[in-house]
């Protein structure tokens, strides 16, 4: 077990290395966007009034009453919060794809000696997806981060008066992306949090599946993959199918929903353990 | 240990930062401020059988919002329930305490207060099959019947064809062993709009069933209102026959005045006509056997008993109302139904108005009467207990039952 | 011994082995030969389990492959398997972080037989310099089994000579070796066994001394009659 442990400690250390470089991207990236948000969304709001009182000759309260006090929500609902955000997602996708392509790709054939390590070989697998997650939640705690500076920084660019008294929280409590990919609502986050471990499951299968069997694998990967979401989202279209909108208590549909998913995790680590086995080819 | 460095940081990193944010969320959620029932007449603890969903939100700050019961003399707040409890809550309190209390009965059944009749020992289910299922032909006008008991936790379920009349929304229903009386709204073959009552026995079950009347007909009306019934054990049914008056630019009838109160006499099948005061508004409640009616002065409302045998009123006294126009404004805007303020349950009227304190704060306010003694066994209203530093937390009254059992 | 018996392998509808049986024992150097596309290096990946095989099985030792026999076999493919931004040292400890049967000593030893320098990233290296470092991952390893896929492969003469050493000397002494290549002349008077592949089959096994002293016949000659003739 200690010897399990320590290999599969050093192939996701050794899976951490290889993603740094792209994670530090990424993560300075955000800060930075974000610190011109913190910046600029602001002060054109301070601008925009100071530019009112004085044009229109009006108090700071008229000027509030044309354009509303200011929260902190407008400064997350601004690009310069949203794209990076979008970014990491996107990013990290399109990693999930390269962390197992790149073992094949060029003259290096890393896959090899990966393969041969005489460590079981699921611990590629885990390793690689502890990998994606430790980058998911070093974002989400940057974002965290960030977001906590940010709000100071605002605070202190625009005059207390002119604040709408909206806290950090309430601020991300009402923003429809950051209530979902940070730990605000404990459902929504874990919902979230839920389907995204099977779908990177899934993913990683449908990658195994078109490794082992190429062109056709690939083919059986794409029906895999629709099959697994169609599971997914059976039971929410199940009040249809059995044509009574009461039959099942909402509780149940989602009782329903989290064992299929459970099961959907669970098979596609079973057939990826498979694939890894047994019939992955060099 | 150098090769772990990076992997011992980052998962530090995550760790500490979601743990001091939880920390943080904790530490800085406001915590729910507190309701109280504020007394201005007579023992709160009248409201006992008062059952409401309400909600408090902040003004000042649309992330701050939560929704509350009062039930059985006690608030609480729903965001303190599992997600799994909470995913099966009806925002309905009649619905909600049969989803609580009859689980399995609930199932694949209608959630609205029209749907259900209780009585101690039974509940009876109406609804129409396209009810439940959205797909289903709403012109075929089957509708589904089941009787529950609640010791014996035993179900009869008829399905039985309405004629007559297509596209029916079951508006109420009556029970008195053996038989169910139903109203609807439904439309005629040229598709205009219309209120039937149907009669179904338990003990003879048809698969059909006729009208036994249709209302506008029978009252010479086109445009008629239900009292609203918290019970569905009257056996007098108030309607409310309207006199359409001015039209917006849109062609809309957007102003009726009451032309005439007529009840319906489940067991008899007749109407009486109850007259309308000279002197201010009428109001006409049912209750069992009794048919109460109310001169409405604004401040004050003289209580009356009609006399179903020789047609005429009884006065019982009157009652100092706490506002001019409590319980008598619509709470729902349904336009098929009035009384939705005013409901008569165990003898006790209850009057609802979403008041407005002197610096604009909504409080649910509630006026029950006894009828007895036509004297105000509670008056008052709900009330963020720390107004005085919580100036910009609202509440507001989402629905209302008074429980009759 | 590793023991391969009745491999069927097919690429599509192409079939590639067809019945392929054969056994490696300790101390042996065994030599897969074939022309270009017979299926050399599949033979090896499936030993390895590196491609599934259709039917037949493969034994090492009387065992079917686990990862932990990967501390009692090695594979040095025709291909880079470390990671290019390495240095040889940091592909050194790569190893020895998950080997039980990495011998540090003797890949210090290595080393210095090729002259490599382990603080040189293997992207800045020279093939032959990059097949050397395959071959020291490969056997500093106390393994039992090695197995080569085309060790001489675009490597100057030099260099080739070099690794022709290795199998003369105490690096693969008392291990069962097979490998497979096309530059047969070099270590033809080293081999003990020759496995002649031809159409998904075994064409002929036999011990390239015995040959060359019976029939006078050299492994090229062989495979002269069995290609061309």
């Amino acid at each position: 077990m200690k010897q399990y442990m320590k290999s599969l400690l050093n192939l996701t250390a050794f899976e951490l290395d290889r993603i740094s470089k792209f994670l530090y991207t990424l993560l300075g990236v955000t800060l930075l966007l974000n610190l011109i948000g913190y910046i600029y969304t602001p002060m054109r709001y301070v601008g925009r009034m100071n530019e009112y009182m004085q044009t229109e000759l009006v108090t700071a309260q008229q000027a509030i009453e044309r354009f509303g006090s200011f929260s902190f929500y407008d400064v997350t609902s601004a690009l310069w919060l949203l794209a990076p955000v979008t970014l990491g997602i996107s990013g990290l996708l399109l990693y999930s794809l390269f962390i197992w392509y790149r073992e094949w790709m060029g003259k290096n054939t890393f896959a090899y000696r990966l393969l041969m390590l005489p460590v079981p070989r699921m611990q590629i697998f885990y390793s690689k997806l502890f990998v994606i997650y430790i980058a998911i939640f070093s974002l989400i705690a940057v974002q965290i981060i960030s977001l906590t500076i940010g709000f100071q920084i605002v605070s202190a660019i625009v005059p207390d008066d002119w604040l709408s008294g909206m806290t950090l929280v309430q601020a991300l409590n009402i923003h429809p992306l950051f209530t979902v990919i940070l730990p605000v609502s404990s459902f929504y986050f874990l919902s979230a949090n839920g389907i995204g471990l099977t779908f990177m499951l899934v993913l990683f299968t449908v990658i195994l599946l078109e490794r082992s069997y190429s062109f056709k694998g690939l083919g059986i990967g794409i029906a895999y993959g629709v099959i697994t979401v169609l599971i997914a989202v059976f039971p929410a279209f199940l009040p249809n199918l059995v044509q009574n909108y009461y039959l099942f208590y909402d509780s149940e549909i989602m009782a329903l929903i989290i064992v299929l998913m459970t099961v959907i995790g669970v098979t596609s680590l079973l057939i990826s353990r498979h694939l890894l086995n047994k019939k992955i080819t060099i | 240990m150098t090769k772990y460095s990076k992997l011992i940081s980052f998962v530090l990193l995550c760790v500490l930062t979601l743990s001091a944010f939880g920390i943080y969320q904790i530490q800085t959620s406001a915590t729910l401020p507190e309701i109280e029932v504020v007394t201005e007449e007579g023992n709160a603890d009248e409201l006992d059988a008062l059952y409401f969903i309400g909600n408090i939100y902040s003004t000042q700050s649309s992330g701050r919002s939560s929704t509350f019961e009062f039930k059985d003399g006690g608030f609480s707040y729903l965001n303190n329930r599992s997600v799994f409890r909470h995913l099966d809550y009806v925002y309905n309190p009649v619905a909600n305490r049969y989803v609580s209390d009859y689980r399995s009965f609930m199932r694949g059944k209608a959630r609205n207060i029209s749907n259900f009749t209780e009585t101690d020992d039974e509940i009876v289910y109406t609804a129409m099959a396209s009810d439940v299922n959205w797909r289903r032909m709403y012109d075929d006008n089957m509708l589904d019947i089941s009787l529950f008991d609640k010791d014996s936790e035993e179900e009869q379920s008829y399905e039985v064809r309405l004629e007559g009349a297509s596209y029916h929304g079951i508006v109420a229903s009556y029970y008195h062993a053996p038989e169910l009386t139903i109203v609807t709204q439904a439309a005629d073959e040229q598709m205009r709009n219309g209120w039937y009552i149907y009669t179904f026995n338990f003990d003879e079950p048809e698969d059909t069933l006729s009208p036994e009347v249709n209302v506008g007909q029978a009252l010479d009306s086109s445009s008629v209102q239900i009292s609203f019934s918290p019970t569905g054990t009257e056996r007098y049914i108030p309607f409310k026959s309207l006199q359409p008056g001015a039209e917006d630019e849109y062609g809309e009838i957007t102003d009726y005045t009451t032309d005439a109160f007529h009840v319906y006499d489940i067991q008899t099948g007749d109407f009486q006509e109850i007259p309308l005061f000279e002197e201010g508004e009428t109001l006409v409640l049912s209750e069992d056997e009794q048919v109460v009616v109310g001169q409405d002065l604004g401040e004050t409302i003289n209580w009356h008993v009609w006399n179903v045998t020789d047609e005429s009123l009884n006065e019982l006294g009157s009652t100092d109302m706490i506002t001019p126009s409590i319980g008598r404004l619509p709470v729902y805007y349904y336009n098929h139904s009035f009384n939705q303020g005013l409901q008569l349950v165990n003898g006790h009227v209850y009057a609802y108005e979403d008041h407005y304190s002197e610096d604009g704060y909504g409080r649910p306010m509630f006026q029950v009467i006894d009828l007895d003694s036509v004297s105000t066994d509670f008056s008052g209203y709900f009330e963020l207990e720390d107004r005085e530093n919580d100036r910009s937390t609202e509440i507001m009254l989402f629905d209302f039952m008074i429980n009759p059992l | 011994m590793i023991e391969v018996k009745d491999i069927h392998k097919q690429f599509g509808r192409k079939k590639v082995l067809n019945g392929v049986s054969f056994t490696i024992e300790k101390g042996e150097i065994s030599c897969l030969v074939g022309v270009n596309g017979v299926g050399k290096t599949t033979i090896l990946n499936a030993i390895m389990n590196l491609t599934p095989v259709k039917k037949g099985s493969v034994t090492i030792d009387g065992e079917t492959l686990v990862p932990a026999l990967y501390n009692k076999i090695a594979f040095i493919p025709d291909a880079s398997i470390s990671l290019p931004h390495f240095t040889i040292q940091e592909s050194m400890d790569f190893m020895n972080d998950y080997y039980d049967t990495w011998n540090a000593r003797r890949a210090k030893d290595i080393l210095k037989f090729f002259r490599l320098n382990a603080s040189d990233k293997l992207r800045d290296l020279s093939k032959g310099n990059q097949a050397k470092v395959n071959l020291l991952l490969g056997l500093a390893l106390d393994v039992e089994y090695i197995l080569m896929d085309e060790p001489f492969s675009g490597i100057d003469i030099f260099t080739r000579e070099q690794i022709t050493e290795v199998f003369s000397s105490y690096l693969v002494e008392d291990r069962g070796v097979l490998i497979t290549t096309h530059e047969i002349n070099d270590i033809e008077h080293l081999l003990d066994k020759v496995i002649l592949l031809d159409e998904g089959k075994i064409y002929k096994e036999f011990n390239a001394e015995h040959m060359r002293e019976t029939e006078g016949k050299s492994v090229i000659d062989v495979m002269r009659e069995v290609y061309t003739g």
